[in-house]
């Protein structure tokens, strides 16, 4: 009896040992997933941010009179000679609406277009763009929407991963204030 | 007996050693989202510094012929007065309309609140240095000149904070 009870004892005491084991295998396994989605995701932002940042900083870049053609929250339309050949190009910015990126898993996503004489191109097929407004800024920091009176630009960007971890998205955000030099 | 509580003790320090891993890498990959962010900010500062001018000697159309027209003290001159920290909820900051050079940012003090974060503290120091190695920082004026950035987040504790440079020459 004493060493059926030692037995019982050390298989129920065993039993628990396992399975928190097991639980930290699964916490371990959760970890890294979510740390690779997380990775993507920054990865994704830093990429994007580099190519707007560049296409920003060159608005007006050989471009006489009115460099931003149109500009509101979602898009904006400028002149610069971006390709370096010079000749003058109209390059765009705009997003489309969720209902686009149906390859994606996540319902939030949207694309980002970038237009350069009016071929668009997409930018982000599969990076999750979530959001990407702009705001438009005076000299002296006054919020403007007339594209002539603008000296700095203001975009923010968030992105989601395609995929989720349960429920869970992973999340970035960032946002620049861009002071093209041909605004100036 | 002591055989079981010797392995139940091994086991114990296991498991709280490999949470406490799997804690600081969610930590880290946390934190790198707000360091982006602080670089972010300080990219944002050192392109409002590019649009001044170099010295307070050249502003409104002036040139330097020499070495000595060079401001001697690196600082906001006159009514170039802040009170510290500039911080905005618009982006219309104060040294955008009242700085005019760059060595006006030496001193400088800005904190920037986004929609995810908020209490990003900037500091800008600006020093003379040797054009040819802009690490280098020389007490007397030269025509470079560096603005160092310090971006501190409450949010980010791996690492202190996060630092930028630039230097500009004329």
């Amino acid at each position: 009896m004493h060493y059926l009870l030692e037995l019982v004892g050390s298989s129920i005491v065993g039993s628990f040992v396992f399975l928190m084991i097991l639980q930290l295998n699964t916490m371990i396994l959760e970890s890294n997933t979510t740390m690779g989605i997380e990775k993507i995701t920054q990865s994704n932002m830093t990429t994007l941010v580099e190519e707007i940042e560049y296409d920003f900083r060159k608005i007006g870049y050989g471009a006489t009179g009115q460099k931003i053609l149109t500009a509101d929250t979602t898009s904006i339309f400028y002149l610069c000679d971006i390709d370096l050949n010079g000749n003058v190009d109209t390059v765009g910015y705009t997003t489309s609406d969720t209902t686009v990126a149906v390859f994606s898993p996540n319902p939030k996503d949207i694309l980002l277009y970038r237009f350069v004489n009016g071929v668009p191109i997409t930018m982000t097929n599969n990076m999750g763009v979530t959001d990407f407004i702009l705001l438009y800024y005076t000299e002296n920091g006054t919020q403007t929407n007339n594209p002539a009176d603008v000296r700095y630009i203001k975009f923010m960007l968030s992105l989601e991963s395609q995929f989720a971890y349960g429920e869970e998205y992973s999340a970035s955000y960032i946002e620049r204030t861009i002071q093209p030099n041909n605004l100036r | 007996m002591f055989l079981t509580i010797g392995a139940m003790t091994l086991l114990s320090v296991f498991l709280i050693s490999a949470n406490r891993m799997i804690l600081d890498n969610k930590m880290v990959a946390a934190e790198s989202e707000y360091i982006i962010s602080a670089i972010s900010i300080g990219q944002t500062l050192i392109d409002e510094v590019k649009t001044k001018e170099f010295d307070e000697a050249v502003v409104g159309g002036g040139t330097i012929e020499s070495i000595p027209e060079l401001s001697l003290t690196l600082g906001p001159e006159g009514a170039e007065v802040i009170e510290f920290p500039d911080t905005s909820s618009t982006h219309a900051y104060l040294s955008k309309t009242l700085y005019d050079d760059v060595d006006d940012y030496n001193g400088y003090f800005r904190i920037v609140n986004t929609k995810r974060a908020e209490q990003y503290k900037v500091y800008a120091i600006v020093d003379y240095v040797k054009a040819s190695d802009p690490d280098m920082i020389i007490g007397a004026r030269t025509l470079c000149k560096k603005i160092s950035l310090v971006i501190k987040s409450p949010y980010i504790t791996q690492i202190p904070s996060v630092k930028l440079s630039y230097a500009f020459t004329y």
